[in-house]
């Protein structure tokens, strides 16, 4: 042991050292937020709660069912049941969510071919049943209404980008002669 | 249905004589209508589908009935550079026949054709199965006035 | 054998390959959409595309055949350009609605636009907008469609079909119906296996589910004795839809409309969730305990009152060997009776019969490949592409390569229409027919050629005497140089094959009828694999072999049920005497006149609801179990959907109840019972050739009371107990129905779709009338097994395994409705 080091455990050094930082924070701006009572902003794109985009047209979910976001999704949280609706067309029976399963990569909102599911900034949504944490279609609209609702469709198209803009078809087409 | 036998006889197997069995259905029905068809499918037993699939296939074979005669003018490369489409034009004036269309009284029935093999003297037309070439705007109403 | 080099690898083919076919042996990958092993190559889709050295245009793989010493490259950037090219030419007009698209993950297109295709096309075209087309079972979606013609070409080349075609030509080119009306064909589904893409779907797996959802089971058909290979595709454990693989089972690949869209009998209405016990007359729920205690009680009760010979047993065609053997084993070494019996013993039995009564075997397994290849094959009254459709398309496929095939039939079947020679003979006079191939080749001396003198050649030369061409042609209803003409055909052919089928539900072919054939073809020297005779249903042979039949002198089906009064109790399984089994007043008087009745089913049957005790089954694939197809084959299916309620395995319930009765039979799980099994021997037997004369009954007389002859049988979408309960089987068709003739029609006035009351010295019955070409004068083709018209009521039986066509008169009711 040298004189040096027998000093500095005789005298404290280390530990004033430490205190003085303590001291000196006791007059600066704490960072931590406070958080029940002081919320923090989520940034845009944050993978929070899940919600289905409602179709502005007709107010239902843009989703049509082509299950790739099951597909995708890791965890294999996401079940969709769809039938022949009266019509002819494909109806969503049932979208269903296991949010406790959910990791939060988002896979299933970059492979929605249509925009139809999102991960809102909502974070808040801790529970006593588990039952309410399955979310349900009529659930995950309803979380687009609280969570995104009308900024929602610019923050979509901002952050997403959803692919089935990539594909449209071409608004100009040739007309045919008539034979 | 006796001729349609005679037929049968030349071909290998029954598909083979279905063209001529549509001809000889066109003839004596006027047009291929789905009584004409099935009568044909019937004659060589064959599905209704496939008898239909060939005659929608051939364009010589009317799927409408048809006026009494039968224009087929063709507006190909050559005949188009003769001015044919102005005679199409011409005919929709005078007797307001559409390409593809009848006259309202049933006389005549106009049919557009790629290529007639009549370049040479072109613009040409057939009217049932006489030919006509060197068309220009008077010949082509002296021609059609033969016609009845 | 030729010698070609493919991406550098030197493979050896046989001549007459295509490249595309050499590659696939070969395990080289070469894209394809339009081409398929079972079609001619047709070289639409131009995806196929090889380079050939020294070639200077590409080649379709798919139509040139290999040559030697060609060199070959599958895949060159010059080839990916053409594909690439090639593919967004298809892309112009096909939509891109793959996420609706139910075939989106399993489709061929969207595959090959996946590995080739650029994302974005350079060509712009209005996309097509024509509407979805639907019917009963198929659904087609015209805009998909990239006309391959795969589903036309399986249609008419191998399904013998032809219920769809190119309409139109160019752009406007659809696959249609001939008149665009709604798709009426035989719903076989080849089509919807066959499309490459989602134009064509089935009805009832639409939006259902993705095709990464599903997890797939093999399975075997339930419904007839050819035993398909199926791959069942679950959601969550409930069958979605059932899809035929190339290359997989005895069916290659084939389905018909029963195996393709019949599986959902299992999820039917009527099927029995608990057991139902008899109560002051009424049948109300039950446990199982208390159940299978109280019928354990009746029988013990019976047995001491009556002796153990008074209680039978009828097995099932339809439940896997391990229930029936189990049933026998019950019967055996329980109750100690003999009496057990399956409804083989109206069909199937009498053909062993016969090849027993002639070439002295026990078994004729069919080959489904035999047709294919033989110079003359001769279909006999039998509509095979209905009852067997797999092994009727075999028969197809062998007239495409060439096969003289003769069909015998009053009835213009599908066969008929597509054969080289359709004989009309009148309605069950196969038989005569058949004495009298065998009277020319006596003529034509067939039966000095062979060297081998066969024992009873002189009574059969003796017993055919009367059948002179002259006398057999009026009485088959034929020109005699027709007849002349196919006879000597059949006689003079270098390979022959008659097929038939012989079952409970037809009423036209009988024991004579198979004993004729098999005396005609040992005069020509034919073996029994000639004679290709296959069993009724899954499992009809399965039941035979395992023992479901008295083999210690026990009454058979007869004598348990057209005897009223012989038995006190009796146990039925899986079976439902009352609608499918003939002279149906009988069996009724006979059930009634029981004790007590046990029915172990799936559904309430008609049976059932006479009985004191009904136990629920598990069905088919809500078990394990093994069918013996009609080629000898034991192919076990597996359990992959649970039991509807409260159903037990059939060979469990047995079990259970030995239990309860206070017997081991020392069976407590399938591999056990399997064990079992695998000892059993079945005996082929040795051929030894003899002739049988055949007495003909005679030819069912119409009278003046009873004018018109009624012949029984299957149909293509219906084959009785599983078909009816089956939803989409029923969309098809759902109702009874007669067949008329045009010209019957109009003599006795019946008018398309109405209501008639057909009548036989045995009884009558409402049913509804379907005037059709495909009858001829003089006859009416009922299906049996519905259960709202019973028919069999009307149809008498014999003891002796004959031929018993129905006299019978029609009255058309307009006002009257049906009896339920």
């Amino acid at each position: 042991m040298t004189v040096q080091e027998l000093v500095k455990k005789v005298f404290f050094v280390e530990i004033l050292k430490g205190l003085a930082l303590t001291l000196s924070r006791l007059f600066t701006k704490p960072v931590t937020r406070r958080y029940p009572k002081e919320k923090r902003p989520a940034a845009l794109g944050f993978r929070g709660l899940h919600a289905l985009v409602r179709n502005p047209a007709t107010g239902e979910a843009k989703c049509v069912g082509c299950g790739l976001c099951a597909a995708i999704c890791p965890s294999r949280c996401i079940y969709i049941y769809t039938k022949e609706g009266p019509d002819h067309k494909k109806v969503v029976e049932r979208y269903e969510i296991e949010v406790l399963r959910c990791v939060y990569c988002a896979f299933c909102v970059e492979a929605c071919p249509f925009g139809a599911v999102v991960l809102t900034p909502h974070y808040e949504y801790s529970d006593y049943s588990r039952d309410n944490l399955y979310m349900t279609k009529e659930k995950l609209l309803q979380n687009w209404d609280k969570y995104m609702g009308e900024e929602g469709y610019n923050y979509f198209d901002k952050f997403w980008n959803p692919k089935a803009d990539h594909f449209r078809t071409p608004k100009e087409q040739p007309k045919w002669r008539k034979s | 249905m006796e001729e349609i036998k005679e037929i049968l006889k030349r071909y290998p197997d029954r598909r083979g004589a279905l063209l001529p069995t549509l001809y000889i259905m066109q003839r004596e029905y006027g047009w291929l209508s789905q009584e004409a068809l099935q009568a044909a499918a019937d004659a060589l037993n064959l599905p209704p589908a496939t008898v239909k699939g060939v005659a929608t296939f051939y364009a010589m074979y009317r799927h409408k009935p048809m006026g009494r005669h039968l224009i087929q003018l063709c507006t190909n490369v050559a005949c188009m550079i003769m001015g044919a489409e102005r005679l199409v034009d011409l005919l929709k004036e005078r007797y307001g026949l559409e390409p593809g269309g009848t006259t309202e009284d049933g006389r005549f029935s106009l049919v557009i054709m790629e290529c007639i093999g009549a370049c040479d003297r072109a613009p040409a037309m057939l009217v049932d199965t006489d030919f006509h070439a060197d068309l220009n705007e008077q010949n082509l109403f002296e021609i059609l006035e033969q016609y009845k | 054998m030729i010698e070609l080099t493919i991406d550098g690898k030197r493979i050896e083919a046989e001549k007459g390959m295509t490249i595309l076919e050499v590659a696939k042996a070969n395990n080289i990958y070469i894209p394809h959409l339009c081409w398929d092993r079972r079609l001619k190559p047709y070289g639409g889709c131009r995806l196929c595309l090889v380079e050939v050295e020294g070639q200077r245009k590409l080649m379709a793989a798919c139509s040139t055949p290999a040559d030697n010493g060609m060199v070959i490259h599958t895949d060159t950037p010059n080839l990916q350009k053409a594909r690439r090219t090639v593919l967004e030419l298809l892309l112009v007009h096909h939509p891109l609605d793959c996420p609706v698209c139910d075939k989106a993950g399993e489709c061929r297109l969207q595959d090959l636009a996946y590995k080739y295709g650029p994302s974005e096309s350079r060509f712009y075209a209005e996309r097509k907008h024509d509407p979805e087309a639907t019917s009963a079972l198929i659904e087609r979606n015209p805009n998909r469609c990239i006309l391959c013609g795969r589903c036309v070409r399986v249609c008419w080349e191998h399904q013998g079909v032809g219920a769809i075609n190119f309409i139109g030509r160019g752009f406007k080119t659809k696959i249609s119906p001939a008149f665009e009306e709604t798709l009426d064909c035989e719903f076989c589904g080849q089509c919807v296996d066959a499309c490459p893409v989602g134009a064509l779907g089935a009805k009832p797996y639409k939006y259902r589910a993705r095709a990464w959802f599903l997890e797939s089971h093999d399975s075997i058909c339930p419904y007839c004795s050819v035993g398909c290979t199926l791959t069942l595709d679950l959601r969550e454990g409930r069958i979605l839809r059932v899809r035929g693989v190339d290359g997989k089972g005895v069916n290659d690949g084939d389905l018909c409309g029963k195996g393709r869209f019949g599986f959902d009998f299992i999820y039917g209405d009527t099927r029995l969730k608990t057991p139902l016990v008899r109560k002051a007359g009424e049948l109300v729920e039950s446990t199982w305990e208390e159940t299978l205690y109280y019928v354990a009680n009746r029988l013990r009760d019976i047995k001491r009152q009556y002796g153990a010979d008074s209680i039978g047993a009828i097995g099932s065609a339809r439940a896997g060997i391990e229930d029936n053997y189990m049933l026998k084993k019950f019967m055996k070494e329980v109750i100690g009776s003999d009496n057990i019996d399956t409804s083989a013993r109206l069909g199937y039995a009498w053909v062993l019969r016969a090849l027993n009564d002639t070439y002295g075997i026990n078994q004729n397994p069919i080959k489904l490949d035999s047709p294919i290849g033989k110079e003359v094959v001769l279909v006999l009254e039998s509509d095979l592409t209905s009852t067997h459709p797999i092994f009727g398309l075999k028969f197809l496929e062998a007239k495409n390569e060439g096969t003289y095939l003769m069909v015998a039939d009053p009835r213009k079947t599908k066969l008929a229409r597509r054969s080289s020679k359709w004989i009309r003979i009148k309605p069950a006079s196969g038989t005569v027919f058949l004495l009298g191939l065998i009277n020319y080749a006596i003529r034509e001396g067939a039966h000095l050629r062979e060297e081998k003198e066969i024992e009873g050649i002189d009574g059969l030369i003796e017993s055919v005497k009367p059948y002179t061409p002259e006398k057999v042609s009026e009485l088959i209803g034929v020109d005699t140089e027709q007849f002349i003409e196919a006879a000597s055909r059949f006689v003079n052919a270098e390979t022959r094959l008659i097929a038939l089928t012989v079952g409970a539900a037809e009423n036209q072919k009988g024991y004579e009828t198979v004993l004729a054939a098999a005396n005609l073809l040992m005069l020509l020297g034919e073996g029994p694999d000639s004679l290709q005779v296959p069993s009724d249903y899954s499992n009809t042979l399965g039941a035979w072999l395992s023992g479901t039949r008295p083999t210690e002198g026990g009454k058979d089906l007869y004598e348990m049920l057209y005897n009223p009064g012989s038995l006190k109790a009796l146990y039925v399984m899986g079976e439902d005497p009352l609608v499918t089994m003939p002279d149906g007043n009988t069996v009724k008087k006979t059930l009634e006149e029981l004790e007590f009745l046990v029915v172990q089913d799936i559904r309430l049957s008609e049976t059932a609801k006479l009985a004191d005790v009904v136990l629920p089954a598990a069905a088919w694939s809500e078990k394990e179990g093994t069918f013996i197809n009609s080629q000898g084959i034991p192919q076990p299916f597996p359990k992959v959907v649970s039991p509807q309620g409260d159903s037990v395995p059939d060979w469990q319930i047995l079990r259970n109840l030995a239990r309860v009765m206070e017997h081991d039979l020392g069976i407590t799980e399938l591999g056990k019972l399997r064990e079992e099994l695998s000892r059993i021997q079945t005996d082929r037997g040795q051929q030894r050739w003899r002739f049988s004369p055949v007495e003909v009954p005679s030819v069912a007389q119409t009278t003046t009371d009873y004018p018109i002859i009624m012949v029984t049988g299957n149909i293509m979408q219906h084959s009785g107990a599983l078909s009816v309960m089956s939803k989409s089987l029923s969309h098809v068709l759902s109702d009874a129905f007669v067949q008329i003739s045009p010209e019957d029609a109009e003599r006795f006035g019946v008018k398309d779709g109405e209501f008639i009351k057909i009548s036989s010295p045995l009884g009558e019955v409402f049913i509804k009338a379907r005037v059709s070409d495909e009858i001829p004068e003089g006859m009416l083709f009922v299906p049996v097994h519905f259960a709202h018209a019973r028919v069999n009521y009307l149809v008498s039986h014999s003891r002796l395994g004959n031929a018993h066509p129905t006299p019978v008169k029609i009255e058309s009711t307009s006002t009257a409705t049906p009896r339920r």
